[in-house]
């Protein structure tokens, strides 16, 4: 079945154009909530490796 | 107020991790410096199978990758984990396990690899059975893996573990990938693709190889022990999030860039290209948010060898994946393939990045657990210039060698014929450039014992804490706040992590897969093109059983230099998609020490190549090509021919119904021919046309054949 989608589909190109939009929105959410992170949340989470205790 | 909970870190198995990867370091680098070695003085195989080029090459990525950089990864992620999620391992039978199970596997690989028992792909040579244990210990690790995750007592899984997590769903979806078999006996079996699907796949795997195996575990150790070393916060965890997505999501579609001109589809090269320059970025984001760490620091930078290391380590990996992007450009790539710039930007990395780091860590994690300073600082500063001057010799000759070997290859005289039409000739200019790459590879090897008589006597003066004691508070569940930030709730949750992440590798990996299997016209079939006969197919696995493909390229990319050098007879052209549906495995190769072998059939008589590979220098003088005396007493074992024959026909190759039953007959029947022609010039073997030769140039007459207009002409 998929073959036959597949084949119907005729060109490829919708196989590299929709992965790289779902990259795209994928990349420009995370650094749009990145960079609007709290701050004390950010601090917090980079000082982990250093809390011995 | 919240009661403290009292537990204990195992750092055992961190230690046990550690002193493996310094053993296994130093014998994968030995291996390695030895094949180099060979290159350059032939005669030091000893003449012996087991010992030459073709079977220890795989021998020495195996060894430095999963043996050196893969205890490395588990010593780092063993001593980290616990202390991120403040707790112990899940199980230490399972710790246990884990370690011996590892050690077993590179066990076993370091006596198949030698004895000639290899898949043929690349960093997967490995066969199946060695593949099944590598998977349950995979498995070993994983449920460690999680078992401590979920178990811990910090809510937030830091920017490192997701680094981890990433890398072991990779790797699993990768190993089940690239291993996917039809089994012939034990140890034996043909891949399901064939091909330029496997081809495809196999990059798909060796690519992702170095993204998953000797990067992301890498990049999760530089986000803790950085840290750690320079005793300040990474610079921008902001940074660290974008880095972690867009690396894992971008890496997976790269493969492609290592089949650029190939017969592989342009579509499917195209990708590979767009997401390998795409790649600059969040490897450089990485590479600087590394750096930047050590803002303000850099004062200690002088005297803090372990610093040092980090910070060339992180160069180096910057300089690789800014060069790794530009070799993905197809006109860059037309230069760089197949010669020794591969090998040498692979090193930049291997030497620079893995090497560097875990020397860093070594230095840094053995007189934490045992409890003691480092014996000496000095000598760790000498181990740094050493490795640096090491890497240096052994990278630029390389970089000089694959220019030199481009130029020389694809060098035509003002009346049209190429200026060095003896591919000899562009062995034999490059060979003092071999000389310096195995001094700058003995300067580094002599690094690594330098750093271990320094851990040694570390050692020897701490006593190693088995069991550090530790507490903290238990885990406070942690409520959803209207308004917390999104990206909490995946850190806080293992699970949709790992799920997250399956997506992002995922896609890439099925979008460029999907098509190429389910659409027949990517892979145009011509109708010449005939299954191999059964002395053929046992002389190719004759050819993949020696690492042939280690040295030597199947496929004549669509370039005037090299259709002129290698289609001798000018009617075959470069290669063709169709011309390799039978070929199981692909034997394309990546690295041209010797000349590419796809249009060799019929190129010289039988008994050329009967001289040739017992005595290579006999028929061309300076070849650095081993000879390969045991082919001429081996008989050719073709017990498995049946078995084999079925197997292929299960995959869809025509041979006719019953043929498993024939096979030998026609086996027989083409070998005694072979042979009769090749007694009248060289009469002297008994039994000629049982040995293993036979089938080895049955085979090698055979390459480029049926494409060419019927009947093959001879030369």
């Amino acid at each position: 079945m998929y073959k036959y989608i597949l084949e119907r589909a005729g060109d490829l190109d919708w196989m590299a154009i929709v992965p790289l939009l779902i990259f795209t929105i994928v990349f420009a959410i995370v650094s749009i909530r990145a960079l609007t992170a709290k701050k004390d949340y950010i601090n917090r989470m980079a000082s982990l490796p250093l809390d011995e205790n | 107020m919240t009661q403290i909970e009292k537990f204990s870190y195992d750092n055992k198995s961190v230690r046990n991790f550690a002193v493996a990867t310094a053993f296994w370091g130093i014998i994968g680098m030995t291996v390695g410096l030895w094949a180099a070695l060979q290159l350059i003085f032939p005669a030091l195989n000893f003449a012996t199978a087991e010992l030459s080029f073709g079977r220890i090459r795989p021998l020495h990525t195996n060894a430095v990758i999963f043996a050196f950089v893969g205890n490395g990864i588990f010593m780092g992620v063993y001593y980290s984990l616990q202390r991120l999620l403040k707790t112990r391992m899940y199980s230490d039978l399972l710790s246990k396990i884990h370690f011996w199970g590892w050690q077993s596997i590179i066990v076993a690989a370091a006596i198949t690899l030698p004895l000639g028992l290899t898949s043929s792909h690349e960093y997967a040579e490995l066969l199946l059975p060695i593949d099944i244990l590598i998977a349950l210990i995979w498995i070993v690790f994983g449920i460690n893996m999680f078992g401590t995750i979920l178990k811990r007592r910090e809510n937030h899984l830091y920017v490192a573990i997701w680094f981890y997590i990433a890398t072991w769903v990779t790797v699993t979806v990768l190993h089940i990938g690239n291993n996917l078999v039809v089994p012939v006996s034990f140890w034996h079996s043909y891949p399901v693709f064939a091909g330029v699907q496997d081809a495809l796949v196999q990059w798909w795997y060796g690519h992702n190889a170095v993204a998953f195996f000797l990067t992301t575990p890498y990049l999760g150790l530089m986000y803790y022990f950085l840290p750690k070393a320079a005793k300040r916060p990474v610079f921008s965890y902001r940074l660290s999030i974008i880095h972690f997505w867009a690396l894992i999501f971008i890496y997976i579609w790269a493969g492609p860039h290592h089949l650029l001109f190939t017969s592989l589809p342009d579509w499917a090269q195209s990708l590979g290209t767009v997401f390998s320059i795409m790649l600059i970025a969040p490897s450089w984001g990485g590479m600087l948010n590394g750096l930047l760490t050590l803002r303000g620091a850099w004062d200690r930078v002088r005297n803090d060898p372990i610093l040092k290391f980090m910070v060339v380590a992180i160069t180096a990996y910057g300089m690789a994946t800014f060069e790794g992007p530009m070799l993905s450009i197809k006109s860059v790539n037309a230069i760089s393939h197949f010669t020794d710039w591969t090998i040498g930007h692979v090193h930049v990395g291997t030497l620079g990045w893995n090497g560097m780091l875990t020397f860093g860590v070594l230095y840094w994690l053995i007189p934490r657990i045992y409890n003691t300073k480092l014996y000496s600082v000095k000598l760790a500063n000498t181990h740094f210039w050493i490795a640096t001057l090491g890497t240096l010799f052994y990278t630029i000759p390389l970089y000089w060698a694959g220019w030199t070997q481009h130029f020389m290859w694809k060098a035509f005289v003002p009346e049209g014929y190429l200026q060095y039409g003896n591919f000899l000739e562009t062995v034999t200019a490059i060979l003092p450039m071999y000389g310096i790459r195995a001094v700058g590879g003995t300067i580094y090897l002599l690094g690594v014992f330098v750093m271990v008589y320094n851990l040694r006597k570390t050692i020897v003066a701490g006593s190693l804490i088995e069991n550090e004691a530790a507490e903290a508070a238990p885990r406070v569940q942690h409520v959803k706040v209207k308004g917390e930030h999104w990206h909490r709730w995946i850190e806080r949750k293992p699970i949709t992590l790992l799920l997250f992440s399956t997506i992002a590798i995922l896609i890439g990996g099925l979008v460029e897969f999907f098509p190429m299997v389910l659409v027949d016209e990517n892979v145009p079939k011509i109708a010449s093109v005939q299954p191999y006969t059964p002395l053929e197919l046992e002389g190719r696995d004759l050819y993949i059983r020696e690492g042939c493909v280690g040295c030597h390229s199947q496929m004549v990319r669509p370039f005037r230099w090299e259709v002129e050098r290698y289609d001798i007879m000018g009617d075959a052209g470069y290669s063709k998609s169709g011309e390799f549906i039978y070929d199981r495995p692909f034997l394309w190769g990546s690295k041209r020490t010797g000349p590419d072998l796809h249009r060799v059939g019929k190129k010289y008589q039988d008994a050329w190549h009967f001289s040739h590979m017992r005595e290579p220098t006999t028929t061309s003088p300076g070849s650095i090509m081993p000879p390969y005396p045991w082919l001429y007493e081996n008989d050719l074992d073709v017990s498995l021919l049946p078995a084999k024959i079925r197997a292929l026909q299960m995959l869809n190759t025509p041979y006719p119904e019953g043929y498993d039953e024939k096979a030998l007959q026609d086996l027989e029947k083409q070998a005694a021919e072979i042979a009769r022609g090749l007694k009248e010039e060289s009469g002297y073997v008994d039994d000629l046309e049982k040995k293993e030769i036979i089938a080895i140039i049955a085979y090698l007459q055979r390459l480029g054949v049926d494409i060419r207009p019927a009947p093959a002409a001879v030369k």
